[in-house]
């Protein structure tokens, strides 16, 4: 039962990559397609999640809105690892005052709101994945930086450290061959969260039509879509409203249950 | 010239410059062993790291620590690096916590070899193999294919052992290596170690709070207190004619078997009273 929400947060990743990949070969209907006969239809046996607005079939939207979603997931989490955690493990090891100028700056960038980073390179570069995506993972740098920073003190106050020191083993060597391995389970569980809050904050900038300028389906605009006609048909907002809930759901439970799995101190408990 | 000259040597920590070792003197020839015996915060392990150069950077260090004729004391990192695991390697105490539980034992001995030894990094593991079974691993292919949790104490101690005569340094450095080891496996360590170092022909520091222990394996014996060396000698000597009143009461703590039965124990504060508590 300890293990249930690792279960249930596989299975609805799972779930949101198959839609992905599925999307990619085969759609009930053209996502793109406006049928101007069939506007705001409800459930049925031809459209299983009714057409929106445009009398654009709900089902294929959800389904390749899932590609954005692991794009944009991956993709922001891509940049805030790439960048934080190098930056963490820098600070960790060297200590003194490199430690002090990342970690001040670090603070800084923590609180710099992440979606008036998100409007400022909207405003320079245009509305497009592209910017969300980037304005998403570099907000996302600062945690990365921290959790690493605070794993990397740990491991190298280790004894198995101090003995590879002892060993001639000097910090490039240390860095990639002891501190990370030791510290990966972390960071695993730290994308894993960062990778629910992506697929929300993209949603919010696809809503904010910071995002996606064209007609790609997002969840996050097919949300938006369904606010001018909110009133007449609610459940437009239900089906979008669904998916995000369900793949940051899936996310985070992900991550706390690979949290518990791999933190040793709960693994002797059981 | 001795392998190892420490004179004068003075550590002491933090701003408020508390001392670990005061003025410390001692050498030691190729090949010899000398064992440090002395309790906790004595400063025999302070003495041992600031041989390797591993003392954090809090730590003051005045005197003279000199290895195979080379200064230590102000030698940049970069340096003493080259040193480690080649000229002067340590055999840590847990050997529970100081293999990387995340990597296979033969890979982190194999690590060693390559980064001293580079030209014999091409039959690195058939080096490493050979060297697991001197220090008495007899499935060496097993245990270097294992991950350290899957071995016991006692085959840990002897990888770490086999991780530190890989490169068949001058000086070992042994910080109370036997002492999370059960005393069956003590004794077989202790032989061994005594063994491999004959054969490699390595001098050995060894540091312990055990004068049992210590007289197993070195020649020769430091007895510190407090930062200081108060006694020095062959270790013969040491157990025949004590001189420091500290001495005298390791000694006698050490020879509980010749305590009559219904007496009382033996303390060192029956020798050597202190007058604050610790």
């Amino acid at each position: 039962m300890r293990r249930l929400g690792l279960y249930v947060g596989a299975a609805l990743v799972t779930l949101v990559v198959a839609m992905a990949l599925v999307s990619l070969f085969w759609t009930p209907y053209d996502p793109t397609l406006v049928v101007a006969g069939q506007r705001l239809q409800g459930p049925s046996a031809a459209h299983w999640l009714g057409t929106d607005a445009m009398g654009i079939d709900n089902f294929s939207r959800i389904l390749v809105g899932a590609q954005t979603t692991i794009v944009v997931g991956v993709v922001s989490v891509g940049i805030a690892a790439v960048i934080g955690v190098p930056l963490g493990m820098l600070a960790g090891q060297a200590r003194g005052w490199v430690d002090e100028v990342v970690m001040r700056i670090t603070d800084i960038a923590y609180a710099f709101p992440a979606l008036l980073l998100a409007i400022l390179l909207a405003a320079r570069f245009g509305a497009s994945p592209v910017t969300a995506m980037t304005a998403i993972g570099l907000a996302t740098i600062p945690s990365f930086a921290r959790i690493t920073r605070a794993g990397t003190l740990q491991v190298m106050r280790t004894d198995f450290v101090l003995a590879a020191r002892a060993s001639g083993i000097r910090w490039p060597g240390i860095s990639l061959r002891h501190v990370l391995p030791n510290i990966a389970p972390l960071i695993g569980v730290q994308a894993s969260v960062t990778f629910a809050l992506a697929i929300l904050a993209e949603a919010a900038l696809s809503f904010l039509g910071l995002s996606t300028a064209a007609i790609v389906p997002t969840w996050g605009k097919m949300l938006r879509d369904a606010q001018t006609v909110m009133f007449n048909a609610p459940l437009q907002a239900v089906w979008p409203g669904l998916a995000i809930a369900a793949a940051v759901l899936g996310f985070n439970l992900l991550g706390d249950g690979l949290r518990d799995l791999l933190d040793p101190r709960l693994r002797e408990v059981s | 010239m001795s392998l190892l000259e420490v004179s004068d040597l003075t550590v002491s920590f933090g701003r408020r410059r508390r001392v670990a070792v005061d003025h410390a003197s001692f050498s030691l020839e190729a090949g010899q062993r000398l064992g440090i015996i002395g309790e906790s915060g004595s400063g025999k392990t302070v003495t041992a790291l600031s041989v390797m150069g591993l003392l954090p950077e809090t730590a003051q260090v005045a005197g003279s620590v000199r290895l195979a004729g080379r200064e230590l004391v102000g030698l940049p990192e970069s340096q003493h690096a080259r040193l480690r695991g080649d000229l002067v390697s340590m055999v840590f105490q847990e050997p529970m916590t100081a293999l990387d539980p995340t990597m296979q034992v033969g890979r982190q001995v194999a690590e060693v070899l390559r980064l001293h030894a580079p030209e014999r990094s091409g039959r690195a593991r058939q080096h490493v193999l050979e060297m697991l079974g001197r220090v008495g691993l007899t499935d060496a292919e097993r245990v270097a294919d294992s991950f350290p949790h899957q071995l016991s104490g006692g085959q840990r101690q002897r990888c770490l052992l086999a991780m530190a005569l890989i490169n068949s340094p001058d000086l070992v450095i042994c910080d109370e290596p036997t002492t999370a080891l059960d005393v069956t496996v003590q004794a077989r360590v202790l032989a061994l170690l005594d063994e491999v170092l004959s054969a490699e022909g390595a001098a050995c520091l060894f540091i312990s709070h055990d004068l049992a222990v210590v007289s197993q394996v070195c020649s020769d014996v430091l007895v510190m207190l407090d930062g200081d060396i108060v006694e020095a000698g062959p270790v013969a000597k040491l157990f025949t004619a004590p001189e420091h009143p500290y001495t005298r009461g390791l000694v006698a703590t050490a020879r509980i078997d010749q305590v009559r039965p219904g007496e009382r124990l033996p303390t060192v504060e029956d020798f050597y009273p202190r007058a604050e508590a610790r």
